[in-house]
């Protein structure tokens, strides 16, 4: 069994003398989880519950399945292939491309991956320095914030722009640098629009072999959106009337036809949600007998869109 | 099914007067054990009176024991408590203490329910220290695994009164019992099950 396999791995430094009682139990404590375990189930449960994201979740099985093979083969003394793991995420605002990041980094703590599976999320602001020197040393800092779990750089293209002088191409350089210096100990995942990353990608060809997983995270439709809106009502306790519904799917079709690619999607259907809670409860406030269904329901009137 | 329970704690903290009045307190009239010595195994059946007078504690290197009980009508209908061998707080183990504490990680990583035994009466800094720390990686273990684990502080018969439990830097609540007494017993059955 696998297990056993893992715990003789360390019962085997305490036979050598380097662990002591208490620094063995520290040790076990930090032993990544069992495969199937607790945090890789929960994390995968959650994975599941996104809305649409249909071939996002097939590339994190996949990934998850030649994992679980390689540590099968290295078990039976094949040699196993070591995967890169570094992606780039290619979508709209608010598609989801954090979310699935924080649960790649729990998939990957339950697969024995990654040590901590935790996401430090950054921008060019947290890289790029105003002087020389200074990027090289704020990067290398993220760099080990995020060490045993994923570094994720948003609208990374932006550390393209600018040309040759800017400070984004030395943050670049040290990421990369990083990647090969701490290999397997954490993960880069770059994120951005669609059409800009894939313009920073072409202009920086040495970073394309770097990135063997590149994942699309299309907008999503009407439908979709609307079941999003649903969700997360009902994990806040809530739910839309039929006729806030109905308008909120008319606003949402209609935005979507006109503001692309400047439309925000599940971000946006956060925003309107957390107003209209706030409206609801305006209007309650004023009211008294509230019932249960007065508290959970949202009205159209609460609904925090502008019809034109 | 079997549902297994590791007893671990320092040395004399109870843990083989635990494992055995607890078994009987779960109504075992006999106990069918396998023990853990440094150089064997050795198995059989034993009452919970002999066991007390043979087992329990009255030198160093005591060995480490499961003892397995039927529960008819219960599920899991069968019981296995290990009483491991005692966490010892030093910085260089011996080769039989290293292949004690190899033997008590790998009853850790296997088990259902984590009881870690403290005794309240202990007074020594350093060893209260050891206890937090042992607590402490225990806890975060068993937060992980989703493992049951419980914190018992033996030994309150020999505290004046239960204002006088010690306010150890703990992970969370402190089970009061009397190993001896079995006082507390009553609640830690609902703790645990
Ligand atoms: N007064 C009192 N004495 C106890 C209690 N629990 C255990 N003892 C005594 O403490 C001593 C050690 O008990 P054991 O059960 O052998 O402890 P242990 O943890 O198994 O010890 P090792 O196997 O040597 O690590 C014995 O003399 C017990 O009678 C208790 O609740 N109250
Ligand atoms: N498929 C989905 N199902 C349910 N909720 C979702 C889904 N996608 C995103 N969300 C929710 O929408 C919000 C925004 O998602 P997230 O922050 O992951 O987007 P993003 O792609 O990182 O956006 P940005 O590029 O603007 O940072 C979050 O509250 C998230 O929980
Ligand atoms: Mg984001
Ligand atoms: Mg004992």
């Amino acid at each position: 069994m696998v297990e056993t396999q893992r715990i003789n791995r360390f019962t085997k430094r305490i036979n050598r003398g380097e662990l002591n009682t208490i620094a063995a139990l520290k040790a076990l404590s930090e032993l990544p989880d069992s495969p199937g375990g607790p945090v890789l189930r929960s994390a995968l449960y959650e994975l599941n519950r996104l809305v649409g994201l249909d071939q996002v979740k097939e590339v994190v099985l996949e990934i998850k399945a030649y994992l679980e093979i390689q540590q099968k083969r290295a078990a039976c003394g094949l040699r196993s292939s070591p995967q890169m793991l570094h992606m780039i995420f290619k979508g709209n605002p608010g598609t989801g491309k954090t979310t699935v990041a924080r649960l790649l980094g729990q998939i990957f703590k339950g697969l024995g991956v990654l040590p901590r599976g935790h996401l430090v999320e950054v921008e060019r602001a947290d890289l790029v320095g105003e002087y020389i020197g200074q990027t090289a040393q704020k990067t290398r800092e993220k760099l080990k914030d995020s060490r045993g779990g994923i570094l994720f750089v948003d609208e990374a293209y932006s550390l393209g722009r600018g040309g040759e002088k800017d400070f984004g191409k030395e943050a670049i350089d040290v990421l990369v640098k990083g990647m090969e210096d701490w290999r397997s100990e954490f993960i880069l995942v770059l994120a951005g629009y669609r059409l800009q990353m894939s313009q920073f990608v072409a202009l920086n060809p040495g970073l394309s072999s770097r990135f063997p997983l590149q994942i699309d995270f299309p907008d999503y439709t009407v439908h979709e959106l609307l079941a999003i809106a649903d969700m997360m009502a009902t994990e806040r306790h809530y739910q839309w009337s039929p006729a806030a519904r109905l308008r909120l799917e008319r606003y949402l079709a209609n935005k979507l036809l006109y503001q692309r690619p400047h439309f925000s999607n599940a971000r946006l259907v956060r925003n309107i949600l957390e107003k209209s809670l706030r409206r609801q409860a305006l209007r309650l406030s004023r009211r008294e007998n509230l019932s249960r269904e007065d508290l959970v329901l949202i009205d159209r009137a609460d609904l925090a869109v502008e019809d034109r | 099914m079997t549902r297994k329970i590791a007893v671990v704690g320092a040395p004399a903290s109870g843990k083989t007067l635990f494992s055995i009045n607890w078994c009987e307190y779960l109504g075992a009239t006999r106990l069918y054990y396998y023990e853990l010595n440094g150089t064997g195994r050795r198995k059989g059946t034993i009452t919970p009176s002999e066991a007390r007078k043979r087992m329990v504690s009255k030198g160093r290197s005591q060995p480490a024991r499961t003892f397995i009980i039927n529960q008819p009508g219960q599920s899991p209908s069968r019981l296995a408590i290990t009483d491991t061998f005692s966490l010892l707080h030093k910085t260089i183990l011996n080769a039989k203490e290293r292949m004690q504490l190899s033997f008590t990680l790998k009853t850790l990583a296997t088990t259902d329910i984590i009881l870690n035994l403290v005794d309240l009466t202990c007074s020594d800094p350093h060893q209260v220290e050891f206890i937090a720390a042992v607590d402490r990686h225990l806890s975060e273990f068993s937060t992980r695994r989703a493992v049951h684990y419980r914190l018992l502080g033996n030994k309150i018969d020999l505290l004046k009164n239960r204002s006088k439990i010690p306010g150890w830097p703990v992970s969370g609540p402190l089970i009061p019992i009397s190993v001896k007494t079995r006082a507390g017993f009553e609640l830690l059955r609902e703790k645990i099950f």
